[in-house]
């Protein structure tokens, strides 16, 4: 009795692309991370160590594409499992707000800690 | 409530729809349908949709013509035979137009494939010898009505035509032969609406459910035929009803002719392919009359296999045509074999047996689909009537395969384009007082009657004793016991009560009103059928089995006369180019 | 063999809450679920509402949830459910409910306005911008192919009402309406892809689509829905790209 079609908003296919190409980054990301922090303990996990990692071109390179993918897949990940609620458009926008700005803030956080050293 | 429309159409099957698309813009136009339109019967039809396309190899209007002539028996009005053999060929290609999809030929042509009854000369420059099987019906796999009421229903949308679904129209308003309405219950609330208008068209469809066991739909009640019976306006041949022969084994459930189209063969309890002996040179694709007679005739001589139940059927054996055209061109049928009777078609024959299928009297009409009440043509100004509820009469005494499809979409057509004229010229006639009254009253009395009966209980009588005496074989006594009963279950039906007094989607009450219709709908099939003393098509007389062209060569009226027996006229058969001929396959 | 139905009851003219009503009928395996229900609504009680028509699974009158799981109760044997022993009493009862996530009209009865908007919003109908040929527009078997499975679909609303995007978001189009806008779209003849792929292209359009298969599940004429979808997501994903 409520439907109501809002028009086209040409949106969802990249986003749903992106998505799903993040996601198979993320796939061996998530492999490359347990193999290396969990199951090979001569990666160490000393702060002289972890130091060392930021401070190595290719790691850095990587923790750069990791947060932005990863930040952006788990984000848009929430806004789409939000999205499978009918939400009023005044609570849409304001937990889309959410999403961009804690989005943003923890990027600019990740990217300022590993470009730091 | 009191609604006025310029053209309200009831029944939203293929008739229905094709003829709302007429209806020009700047008029309103009603359609009522007591289901969703998607629902209406026509989407169980398989098979196919003729016309002479000639995708596949050469073919004619003309043959087809001769066809549907020979196939009606001869009882056919060839002028409007003509006319729907003629301009089917222009109707395929429209509803190709409007996004049916069809099923293709390498050329990219609509397919065709063979269907009963449906041949051309073996030599052209002899049209009246022998004739071979020839590839005529359009199809879309087996799901031909299906698309194309879903083609009609998308174009209808695409056009914003008024929709009132689930609205169940219970009378007619008709004074000195001027239509001015209909009445409908709107089952969701229960609320009696009279429908003001111009015109209206009934495209209600037929009546399977008098009988016991049916390919119809529990919807085809026959709701059209009773309401104008029940208002004096006559039906015509309605002796002349149609058994498929093959339905599924105690359900009915229609098989498609095109099973015997691809090359699926009827077999009886020895294994032998039974139709040569019936129909030499064109085997299992005869029409359907001579088929299911032969099926009758091979069980009660014994040759019929009997079912743990007692009851016997025979075989439909596609076991030879293997698994890519059992799959691709009869997908549907197969599985209706699967889920109802367990048999997978690819290994084993299909337990089959004739099933009431299709009317081929109905209202009487004129080629324009207008309803024409005697043999001098009068009409009832502003009534229309198309589809299985009409009596063009383009089927006769017999209809051909894929000829009901091609009917609705032709005269369906011609119907709506006189209706657009009419409502462009006239007015509105006004209503007479207490319009619902005879369905007010009705509703009364069955939401208060306490008597003893049961509407399933009637219902099942009536269609045991219509199954066993008046279907395929029929004698003066068989039918005069049936017409005894009939009179016996409308007196009980006085008595009927039903358990449901609500207003809401009461289906209690609707399923007692429409058991009137069914009633009143036996009655004249009955009384048509006693009173017509030949033998010709559907209509097989034991006690005279014989075609008889010189007494019966014409239309049977039947006309309602209060609780007396109702009085029969007659109109005569209009032949232009065929002369009656001997009907043999 | 006897075996208990437990029909969810509700009428909203008397009933302030709905129930469920046991009724133990004499059954054969062979049965269909429908034939149980007339016998129900013929013998015991006339006021059982459902819908039904042509009972050969082709109209989609009569689609509802049995034993968990959506419907057409006219093409399930009961032996199919798994009461196969003509003998047996069964303590199991048969669950039978109206199709989930509809207002209720009454009993089995519900309400199917927004199944039809949906079905609406989609431009259910072949859109032709060139003007026809004189004869029919020529499509090759393997057109046809690609749109004749989508074209089975009966419009029963059992895979709309099984996938549960649509339960939690209900002006999401589901899977029957986009079953449709793939008929059009992959249809060789039609003229307005563009327009199509705009409509379903929203967030309430194709994208609530998280191929969970419930449609696929529910579908009584078997069509692979899922896919079908997926196919408007690569449609209009190469769109974009």
């Amino acid at each position: 009795m409520s439907f109501r079609y809002y028009g086209s908003r040409k949106s969802g296919s990249i986003s749903w692309l992106l998505q799903r190409i993040t996601g198979i980054f993320l796939i061996f990301a998530m492999v490359g991370h347990y193999i290396l922090m969990h199951y090979s303990p001569e990666t160490g996990h000393s702060y002289e160590q972890s130091v060392a990692r930021f401070s190595n071109a290719y790691w850095k390179m990587f923790y750069l594409t990791f947060i932005t993918l990863g930040l952006w897949h788990g984000l848009n990940g929430v806004w789409s499992i939000l999205r499978d609620f009918k939400m009023k458009p005044w609570l849409a926008i304001t937990l889309y707000g959410i999403i961009v700005v804690s989005g943003i803030a923890f990027w600019v956080l990740g990217v300022s800690t590993a470009l730091h050293f | 409530m009191i609604h006025q429309f310029d053209a309200v159409i009831v029944g939203a099957g293929g008739a229905g729809l094709r003829a709302a698309l007429e209806i020009p813009e700047g008029y309103s136009c009603a359609v009522l349908t007591k289901v969703y339109p998607t629902r209406s019967h026509t989407g169980t039809a398989q098979g196919g949709v003729c016309a002479a396309l000639g995708n596949e190899e050469e073919d004619s209007w003309e043959y087809h013509f001769f066809d549907t002539v020979k196939g009606s028996d001869f009882l056919g009005d060839q002028d409007a035979i003509e006319i729907m053999c003629y301009d089917a060929i222009r109707a395929i290609i429209e509803l190709e137009h409007m996004g049916m999809p069809f099923s293709r030929n390498e050329k990219g042509l609509i397919a065709q494939r063979p269907f009963g009854g449906h041949t051309k000369p073996k030599d052209p420059n002899n049209p009246f010898g022998e004739r071979v099987p020839v590839k005529r019906a359009c199809f879309s796999a087996d799901r031909t009505g299906h698309v194309m009421l879903q083609t009609l229903y998308e174009n209808c949308i695409k056009k914003g035509v008024q929709f009132f679904p689930e609205f169940f129209v219970t009378d007619l308003i008709v004074q000195d032969n001027i239509i001015r309405g209909v009445v409908a219950i709107e089952i969701a609330t229960g609320e009696i609406h009279i429908f003001h208008a111009k015109t209206v068209m009934f495209a209600t469809g037929g009546y399977g459910r008098v009988f016991r066991i049916t390919s119809n739909a529990v919807v085809g009640t026959g709701d059209g035929f009773a309401i104008v019976y029940r208002r004096g306006i006559p039906l015509e041949d309605m002796e002349f009803v149609q058994f498929h022969p093959t339905g599924l084994w105690r359900l009915g459930i229609l098989v498609s002719e095109a099973a015997r189209g691809e090359g699926g063969v009827l077999r009886n309890k020895h294994g032998e392919r039974f139709m040569e002996r019936y129909a030499p040179t064109i085997k299992d694709l005869a029409p359907r009359d001579v088929i299911s007679r032969a099926m009758y005739t091979e069980i009660r001589e014994g040759r019929g296999i009997q079912g743990p139940d007692g009851t016997y059927y025979l075989l439909l054996d596609l076991t030879h045509l293997g698994p890519e055209i059992i799959n691709k061109k009869l997908p549907e049928i197969t599985g209706f074999a699967r889920i109802y009777l367990g048999v997978d078609p690819l290994k084993e024959p299909i337990p089959v047996v004739p099933t009431t299928h299709y009317a081929m009297g109905g209202i009487p009409t004129n080629v324009d689909a207008e309803v024409v009440i005697d043999d001098k043509g009068t009409k009832i100004e502003g009534f229309y009537a198309a589809g299985e509820v009409a009596c063009v009469s383009v089927h006769g005494a017999n209809r051909l395969g894929t000829n009901s499809l091609l009917d609705i979409i032709v005269f369906g057509r011609r119907g709506g384009k006189k209706m657009a004229e009419y409502i462009k010229e006239r007015d509105f006639a006004p209503l007479p007082k207490d319009a619902d009254e005879w369905t007010r009253k009705t509703v009364e009395r069955l939401l208060n009657s306490n008597g003893k009966e049961r509407v399933s209980r009637i219902r099942t009588e009536l269609q045991e004793i219509m199954m066993d005496k008046v279907s395929v074989f029929r004698t003066e006594e068989g039918i005069k016991e049936a017409i005894e009963k009939i009179k016996e279950l409308k007196e009980r039906y006085k008595e009927v009560k039903i358990d449901d007094k609500g207003k809401r989607f009461n289906t209690d009450l609707i399923e007692a009103i429409e058991l009137g219709n069914l009633l009143d709908t036996a009655e004249a099939i009955a009384y048509s059928a006693l009173n017509r003393t030949e033998s010709r098509g559907a209509h097989y007389r034991e006690d005279y089995p014989k075609r008889d062209d010189q007494n019966w060569l014409k239309h049977t009226l039947i006309y309602k006369n209060e609780d007396k027996e109702p009085i029969i006229k007659y109109k005569p058969v209009v032949i232009t180019k065929i002369p009656p001929m001997e009907r043999k396959y | 063999m006897k075996v208990t139905f437990r029909i969810f009851r509700f009428n909203p003219e008397t009933d302030e809450k709905p129930y469920y009503k046991d009724y133990e009928v004499n059954a054969d395996p062979k049965d269909r679920v429908v034939d149980v229900l007339h016998y129900i609504k013929n013998e015991i009680d006339g006021t059982l509402t459902f819908r039904r028509s042509c009972l050969h699974g082709i109209c989609g009158s009569d689609g509802m949830r049995i034993n968990g799981k959506n419907m057409l109760a006219c093409s399930i044997l009961l032996q199919d459910l798994g009461y196969t022993d003509r003998d047996k009493t069964y303590k199991k009862p048969i669950v039978v409910e109206p199709l989930p996530g509809m207002p209720i009209i009454k009993d089995l009865v519900t309400d199917f306005t927004d199944f039809w908007k949906k079905y609406e919003a989609v431009k259910p109908y072949l859109i032709t911008k060139t003007p026809p040929p004189e004869r029919e527009r020529l499509q090759s078997p393997e057109d046809v192919e690609l749109i004749m499975e989508a074209s089975k679909c009966i419009l029963c609303a059992c895979c709309t009402t099984s996938c549960p995007s649509t339960w939690s978001n209900d002006n999401y189009l589901g899977p029957a309406a986009l079953l449709k806008a793939y008929r059009f779209i992959f249809d060789s003849r039609d003229e307005a892809t563009d327009e199509r792929l705009d409509i379903i292209d929203t967030p309430d359009g194709v994208w609530r689509c998280h191929t969970i298969f419930h449609c696929v599940q529910a579908c009584p004429k078997e069509i692979n829905i899922t896919w079908h979808i997926s196919q408007l997501k690569k449609k209009l994903v190469e769109r974009e790209i």
